[in-house]
């Protein structure tokens, strides 16, 4: 049996609107084997944003346990948490959520910022991962002057610059056209496959879904299990 | 140097908003230097005093007369070397808009006790010798345009009646702070000879003393004696060292002075609000990338010193436009505050520069602490999910 890279057990997580509670996850617990490329679907509402910040240590289960490679998050501090992220966890957003002012190179450079890498050692991670997602030619453009496949690219090598135990993608397509939507998901199909990265992807669109290798679906709080 | 290039570039982001807010800033560097050029101009007086001179007034007030004769036992106290004499003669100049500051004095020990005053041997000779002659300071002969030989039709208010007096001499002085260059200078005997007729009263008076101390003399215990000497007169005397007698009229401008210093806080509680304001919309706005750094793993200390970065850069902007500025502007101040009285220096000094960067590093820092604080407390889901 393959180590598990997440999990999770007994997770709820509850919030407070307007005085009224509102459970988003309920007594959820499964494990995710390293390596997995794993699709999360469900209707907007059902928690599946809330399940990948829970497992990405942004957001905090209300109760029980979740460990993600090989740590428990819900002890760690906001700090320490941040610390853990930055070497085990790349995220993906749906929005691309580049910072505007500084090039393709410059965003996927961020994340190791925080590393000890050298000048160069950064410089030759950042071509690295940009060659990965087909753009080593657009390294000194700005996202201004990229299409919103590029930019989602550029996120996916922002995603796996510092080499992370596992890449979370939240609806990383839902901005994109069909063809730059394929682009991408054939891209994190290749990371999974060729380099093995664990990828747990959050969608609702059942196309992007069946590039995974396994498909769960959340449904108020409530992860499907397979027959 | 990822950061550092993200702080330049987020600081540039908004160019007019940054220029606006470094205009605003410059304008007030420029006000508050302007504003410390007043306050230093004060104190300059008291900084280049004399250490030899010692100033005797009428013990009850600045404005009451001493009596000539007491420059005869004045002149014998041990350890004055050589007593001057002078009194105030105001007057206008064509109308009373058109004032200056003008002294009556002893010509004969007006120059050994001003050494300050530069004059060629032949201009000092030349006053010396002509009883209705004057001397005037370069800045006051530039002001009306007046020359060697000249006559200034001046009308005397405190010595009544209409005056000529021929420009004999045009000087500068070694320490402006001291003997300003926008002065006029007669001589006392001659306004005291007019007051004969005009006034006979005020005859034989002078306004002030100045006793210069011989070598090696301890000045307090010379002007212990000399109070010692009118001690118990008709007109007892105050005397103070050149330095300690301006700084009791700078002090009696305390109140102003106060003010002064008061409206300095208020201009630079001013700028931090201007940067507050600039900041705050900037952070607002980056809300959601600040979000995005920390999902990436950077801690609120990184996020704090991008926002500290920001201001620095922003501020210290403000106050090299506004030193930039300062430099003509003291000029043109000079310029206008010689439509008044005195022509003042306005010398821009290092202290000035020096307290304007150093003022504007603090407001710099003050303008972050909220914004700073504000990202230090978001978490980096409130971060991810902010609608700029």
């Amino acid at each position: 049996m393959i180590d598990p890279v997440v999990s999770l057990h007994n997770v709820t997580k509850t919030y407070s609107r307007g005085g009224t509670e509102v459970s988003v996850l309920k007594d959820l617990s499964f494990v995710i084997p390293a390596g997995t490329f794993l699709a999360i679907m469900g209707p907007s509402g059902s928690g599946k944003s809330t399940l990948l910040n829970v497992m990405a240590g942004i957001d905090r289960p209300t109760s029980g346990s979740v460990v993600v490679a090989g740590t428990r998050l819900d002890g760690l501090s906001e700090g320490d948490m941040a610390r853990w992220r930055t070497r085990h966890i790349g995220y993906v957003f749906q929005t691309y959520n580049l910072i505007p002012v500084l090039t393709a190179a410059e965003n996927v450079e961020l994340p190791l910022a925080l590393t000890h890498l050298s000048r160069r050692e950064r410089a030759d991670h950042v071509k690295t991962a940009l060659r990965l997602v087909g753009l080593a030619d657009r390294m000194d453009h700005y996202p201004r002057q990229l299409s919103g496949g590029q930019e989602q690219r550029v996120g996916v090598a922002r995603a796996i610059v510092s080499d992370p135990t596992m890449i979370l993608a939240d609806e990383p397509t839902g901005n994109l056209d069909r063809e730059s939507a394929d682009d991408i998901l054939t891209l994190l199909a290749r990371l999974n496959r060729e380099l093995g990265k664990t990828i747990v992807m959050v969608t609702h669109d059942p196309r992007a879904a069946e590039r995974a290798q396994m498909i769960r679906h959340l449904e108020k709080g409530l992860l499907e299990m397979p027959p | 140097m990822t950061l550092l290039r993200l702080m330049l570039r987020n600081t540039i982001r908004r160019p007019v908003r940054l220029a606006l807010t470094i205009g605003g800033l410059a304008m007030v560097v420029l006000a508050f230097g302007l504003l410390r050029l007043t306050l230093d101009e004060w104190h300059s007086g008291v900084k280049a005093a004399a250490n030899n001179r010692l100033i005797t007034v009428h013990a009850m007030s600045d404005s009451l007369q001493l009596p000539l004769a007491y420059k005869e036992r004045l002149a014998v106290i041990p350890g004055v070397q050589l007593v001057h004499y002078g009194n105030v003669f105001g007057v206008e100049y064509r109308d009373a808009k058109e004032s200056f500051g003008a002294f009556a004095e002893q010509m004969g020990t007006f120059f050994e006790t001003y050494p300050e005053i530069l004059l060629s041997d032949g201009e000092r000779l030349a006053l010396l010798k002509d009883r209705s002659g004057c001397l005037i300071g370069w800045k006051l002969a530039a002001r009306f345009g007046w020359k060697l030989g000249d006559v200034i039709p001046l009308k005397g208010t405190t010595h009544p009646g209409n005056w000529e007096l021929v420009v004999r001499g045009i000087f500068h002085s070694k320490n402006p702070a001291i003997m300003g260059e926008g002065e006029l200078y007669m001589h006392w005997q001659v306004a005291n000879e007019r007051l004969k007729t005009t006034a006979p009263d005020r005859v034989d008076q002078v306004g002030w003393y100045v006793a210069t101390t011989a070598p090696g003399a301890n000045p307090r215990t010379v002007v212990a004696a000399i109070d010692a000497t009118f001690a118990n007169s008709f007109a007892e005397t105050r005397t103070e060292r050149e330095q300690a007698y301006i700084a009791g009229w700078v002090a009696r401008a305390g109140a102003l002075l106060d003010a002064l210093h008061w409206l300095s806080g208020v201009m630079n509680g001013i700028a931090a609000l201007v940067l507050v304001n600039a900041l705050a919309m900037a952070v607002r706005e980056r809300t959601r990338e600040y979000g995005v750094m920390k999902t990436l793993g950077f801690q609120p200390r990184h996020l704090v010193a991008l926002v500290l970065g920001e201001s620095l850069l922003v501020a210290l902007g403000g106050a090299l436009v506004g030193l930039a500025l300062l430099y003509p502007a003291a000029r043109i101040y000079a310029v206008m505050v010689a439509g008044g009285k005195t022509v003042g220096t306005y010398e821009i000094t290092a202290e000035t520069v020096g307290l304007c960067l150093g003022v504007m590093v603090l407001v710099g820092v003050v303008a972050a602490l909220w914004p700073a604080a504000r990202l230090s407390r978001m978490t980096t889901l409130e971060g991810l999910r902010h609608r700029g």
